[in-house]
């Protein structure tokens, strides 16, 4: 048997403790550091084409403004689990989404009830992925673009997290039946569908919600760093305009653009932790983000039907969907660009999307 | 913190280094030159360790420059007092590797060219040098098919030597999903290995 780190440290050893002279990049890097300072203003260069996300958040470039392609909104009505793989064409709602939101803010009235000793909190995600291969240029045609397929397939998890956080949480993963193709360079019928791995399924248990006890570094009980904690949600703000702060503190490494900010907001909302009265501030928040706009009027994510709203970039668009009339989070969707990733994906498409439910049960496993 | 401190000539690529930085940079502060050469000499050795790794020596030269030079350009979005700065500068030198090899790669299949070669040792018996190069074939070609996030987050912690909270930093992600994720393909990878190299 090999061991994977052992292999690893053989793979591309050479180059990789090559003990060449670094004096020439050295030089490159100080003087243009050297220009930096001495230029007038460099505190405003701003080059939002760097530090790509590598995620959903904001993979274009730059913020695509306004687009309006074409005019049959029609599509947009349909649900999305029949039409996803379908494109669905860039519109802009005569709704403003500030307004939306504000409205969806005012809207909640619902306060989390305490959970008892022996109850569960419950978060059902039922989300379709993409799943697929890239490949890019071989010797033989060395300018060939990248090439690759992309499936989107149906995937669950439920989580029971304890009143009690010290006691047993309980995770199980689901591969369900749904598999959609969205593209690719070779015919479907070259594309092997996707295949679970372990991780795709199973049931975990762990207190502190630790269900892969090897990971390192170890769950922490209540951390108030960790996403998937509910003690993440206490520590944070209220106040709209904080969390703006936070959100563009948090997604300071990614440059602080609005999308980014609203890709945080969205994914944290996505985690089914957020508390009620977390909610209200935060999209207020995401109301102030500039470019968010309404982009469906009828969202349906698993017959619940909302408002969705994202900031449009050229790649892709993350958005929200929420129920405008109850302040309920649905969930969100990914809806490619004018230049999507990759060639294939044609604009529009829906690249992904999950639909969230929570509530509190009275013991592990049950729903 | 460590007392330990790095030195410009370097240890080699591969190995953890406690960088010579005791205390983040300030990278707004007035002083940009005096900043960037005290950030190029902590980290830019074994940055170039990772990226040669990543994209192969010709091209880790001009892909370490670049790190600096976006560094450079963004350094006032970097908050010193949120993070290190080794995940911010892993985060763009990654993205840099994906533009790479999306864009520019040239004559090799890409996501090979990422983990290619194996290195013979001879300090092993003839049979022994065989099982590593069969090993090193296999996880070369595991890791090409790997999507680019799991693989990223597997050379980050490996060859990089990056915790966890650090590639989380770099990518852009929760903590808890990247311990998943390296978690997933670890386990993925030691199993292809431990399956092929014992036929």
């Amino acid at each position: 048997m090999s061991d994977l780190d052992e292999t690893l440290n053989r793979l591309e050893r050479a180059a990789r403790t090559a003990d060449v002279p670094l004096d020439a990049v050295r030089a490159r890097v100080l003087a243009a550091a050297a220009a930096e300072q001495t230029a007038t203003a460099p505190a405003a260069r701003r080059s939002r084409r760097w530090l790509l996300p590598v995620s959903a958040a904001a993979a274009a470039a730059v913020i695509a403004g306004f687009l309006v392609t074409g005019g049959e909104p029609a599509q947009q009505q349909q649900a999305l689990p029949p039409s996803a793989s379908e494109t669905t064409q860039p519109k802009v709602s005569l709704l403003s989404a500030k307004e939306v939101l504000n409205g969806a803010a005012d809207a909640i009235t619902a306060v989390d009830p305490p959970l008892a000793p022996g109850q569960f909190r419950y978060i059902n995600t039922h989300a379709w992925y993409q799943r697929g291969q890239t490949y890019g240029p071989t010797a033989d045609n060395p300018d060939q673009p990248l090439q690759g397929y992309t499936y989107l397939k149906e995937t669950s998890r439920e989580v029971w997290i304890p009143q009690d956080q010290q006691q047993e949480w309980l995770e199980k993963r689901g591969w369900l039946p749904g598999v959609k193709w969205l593209g690719g360079t070779v015919p479907q019928s070259e594309a092997p569908e996707p295949e679970a791995i372990d991780t795709d399924t199973g049931e975990r248990r762990g207190v502190c919600g630790n269900f892969f006890p090897k990971a390192n570094p170890t769950k922490v009980c209540g951390d108030p760093n960790d996403w998937d904690n509910p003690a993440f949600y206490d520590a944070l703000p209220r106040d709209p305009q904080a969390i703006v702060d936070y959100l563009r503190t948090a997604t300071a490494h990614r440059g602080s653009a609005p999308e980014t900010m609203f890709h945080w907001g969205v994914e944290m909302l996505r985690t089914g932790l957020m508390p009620a009265d977390l909610r209200p501030g935060w999209y207020r928040a995401l109301a102030q983000l500039d470019g968010v706009k309404v982009y469906d009027e009828a969202a349906t994510l698993d017959g619940r039907t909302g408002v969705a709203i994202g900031i449009d970039t050229e790649a892709e668009r993350r958005d929200l969907i929420v129920d405008p009339k109850t302040g309920e989070f649905i969930g969100e969707r990914t809806v490619a660009g004018p230049k999507p990733h990759y060639s294939w994906i044609k604009a529009g498409t829906v690249l992904g999307y999950s639909s969230i439910t929570t509530k509190v049960v009275d013991g592990i496993g049950q729903t | 913190m460590s007392g330990v401190t790095g030195t410009p000539g370097g240890p080699p690529a591969n190995r953890c280094v406690t960088t010579a930085l005791e205390k983040p940079p300030d990278l707004r502060g007035p002083d940009v030159t005096a900043v960037f050469a005290e950030l190029f000499d902590a980290h830019a050795r074994q940055l170039r360790g990772y990226l040669a790794g990543r994209v192969g020596e010709a091209v880790a030269d001009d892909l370490v420059a670049e790190t600096f030079l976006v560094a450079l350009r963004r350094r006032h979005d970097y908050d010193p007092t949120r993070a290190p700065v080794k995940g911010w500068l892993y985060g763009i030198a990654t993205n840099l590797v994906r533009e790479h090899v999306r864009k520019e790669t040239r004559g090799r299949r890409a996501g090979l060219r990422a983990v290619g070669r194996p290195e013979p040792d001879h300090d092993v018996t003839v049979a022994e040098r065989v099982d590593a190069e069969r090993a090193s074939r296999v996880l070369a070609a595991a890791i090409a098919d790997l999507r680019d996030e799991d693989r990223d987050v597997l050379l980050l912690t490996s060859w990089a030597g990056l915790t966890p909270a650090e590639v989380a930093e770099a990518l852009g992600e929760p903590a808890s999903t990247v311990r998943s994720r390296l978690h997933r393909v670890r386990t993925r990878l030691q199993a292809q290995l431990t399956e092929e190299t014992q036929r």
